[in-house]
């Protein structure tokens, strides 16, 4: 893929750089790159991936923006929180100011055993920006099935971990992580709280490892685990070992792949007291008619009205609705009540 | 003998450090480490390091022995060095 003119400027600091050259920035131009995830780490790896000129960068993510993320997921601004803006769109928005070379592709969808695999498996390589473990091992487990390699980033507090996954080659998220902690079992940056430059550190890590991994210089983090801790700004790396008999990638089993789903899938979002519901289907709401339907009854008050969501309140209650039907019910960790209130508004 | 211990996180802030270094007796094994560990951070340590209600280690916390993953059966060595990870969700 050769690099125009204009290209050739844009990046010039990169291209006299010898460990990347013209050579290696036609690698990156080819690249494709899925960042799963744009929070506090998928946001500065986002921003270096688009500036380093990646030539397809997916950006996913299923949340808005909100005033408490902006303290540390450093692609958003207050305009986006009120405007409750997906972090996908704004971050292609952002991202397109940077650089309208590339190809930005935004998908404001919950990643989960019915979109995992259509929004993985064309991609060369996928940065981990999640921010729960659920969604890491049914990466893992998507990665592994479709041998697509993925770079596993985590932060709590002032504290970051890293290991970078090639399927058939390196340990696994499972070799590394025997058993998926259980849901709410470990502390989330909601409730533990989070120094922002720690995932913003893990980020940036991923961006290095991925332009690395396009271009082909340096050590990486195959089969090791990086580890740092901030407030003693202590780095180390362990190696980390293959397991014989993992489930995952020895025994080829996909057990979150391939649970059934019924109509819905529910899930609890940890420390936000809050309850996704995604329909197994796309339910195509038209959310300018359901607006006006909900407006007739006096139990709800429209709050936001956007063409990706509508933001209804009733009662405590505070509820996101995308025109997938996905909804974010907030205020409640109970599934039964998150459901019920649903309920009144969008039948499944 | 001299082991040399790495929490990393959590671990390092019950331990109140990242490196601490413990004296156990010729022959223990990494079980023993831990248990000498429990009895200096206490529950607290214990909460974190072991199933509710049972001395086994939570199935997702790494515990490396000179880089290298280890039963709590393992001989410690003079000089050895256990590292202790959490499993990190967040992000």
């Amino acid at each position: 893929m050769v690099l125009t003119e204009i290209e050739k400027e844009r990046y010039s600091r990169q291209i006299v750089f010898p460990k990347i050259g013209e050579g290696g920035q036609e690698k990156l131009k080819k690249g494709r790159v899925a960042i799963l995830g744009l929070g506090a780490i998928g946001s500065p790896a986002a921003v270096y991936l688009a500036s380093a000129g990646i030539g397809y960068i997916r950006l996913i993510d299923r949340d808005y923006v909100e005033l408490s993320n902006i303290q540390r997921q450093i692609l958003y601004n207050e305009e986006d929180a009120k405007e409750y803006k997906p972090k996908a769109i704004a971050a292609k928005e952002k991202l397109e100011k940077v650089n309208s070379d590339i190809v930005l592709d935004a998908v404001f969808e919950d990643f989960n055993p019915t979109t995992a695999e259509r929004l993985v498996k064309d991609v060369d390589i996928v940065l981990d920006g999640t921010d729960n473990m659920e969604a890491r091992f049914l990466l893992n487990e998507i990665c592994v099935k479709n041998n697509v390699p993925f770079i596993y980033g985590a932060a709590i507090g002032d504290y970051g971990v890293l290991s970078m996954i090639i399927p058939g080659k390196t340990p696994c998220l499972k070799c590394i992580i025997p058993e998926m902690p259980e849901p709410g079992s470990l502390p989330t940056c909601e409730v533990a709280g989070v120094l922002g430059p720690a995932p913003g550190m893990v980020g940036i890590i991923e961006a290095v490892e991925v332009i690395k991994y396009f271009v082909g210089f340096g050590d990486n983090l195959e089969s090791k685990l990086l580890c740092f801790d901030l407030s003693s700004l202590h780095f180390d790396t362990v190696d980390v070992e293959k397991d014989p008999n993992c489930s995952v990638c020895v025994r080829k089993e996909f057990p979150l792949l391939t649970q059934e789903i019924k109509q819905s899938i529910i899930s609890t979002l940890c420390g936000r007291n809050a309850i996704q519901i995604s329909p197994k289907v796309d339910l195509k709401l038209d959310l300018r008619e359901l607006a006006g339907e909900l407006k007739r009854n006096p139990e709800f008050q429209i709050k936001k009205l956007t063409e990706h969501l509508l933001i209804v309140d009733y009662d405590k209650y505070s509820i996101a609705i995308a025109p997938s039907g996905r909804a974010l019910v907030h205020n409640t960790d109970s599934e039964k009540r998150a459901k019920s209130i649903l309920n009144k508004i969008i039948s499944y | 003998m001299r082991i040399k211990v790495k929490p990393w996180g959590i671990f390092q802030e019950i331990i109140g450090g990242r490196e601490l270094e413990v004296n156990l007796p010729e022959r223990a094994k990494l079980r023993d480490l831990l248990d000498e560990l429990i009895e200096r951070f206490g529950e607290k340590l214990a909460n974190e390091l072991f199933q509710p209600g049972r001395r086994e280690v939570k199935p997702y916390i790494k515990i490396l022995l000179n880089g290298h993953g280890a039963e709590l059966g393992a001989e410690l060595r003079d000089g050895d060095s256990v590292a202790l990870f959490p499993p990190v969700g967040g992000g």
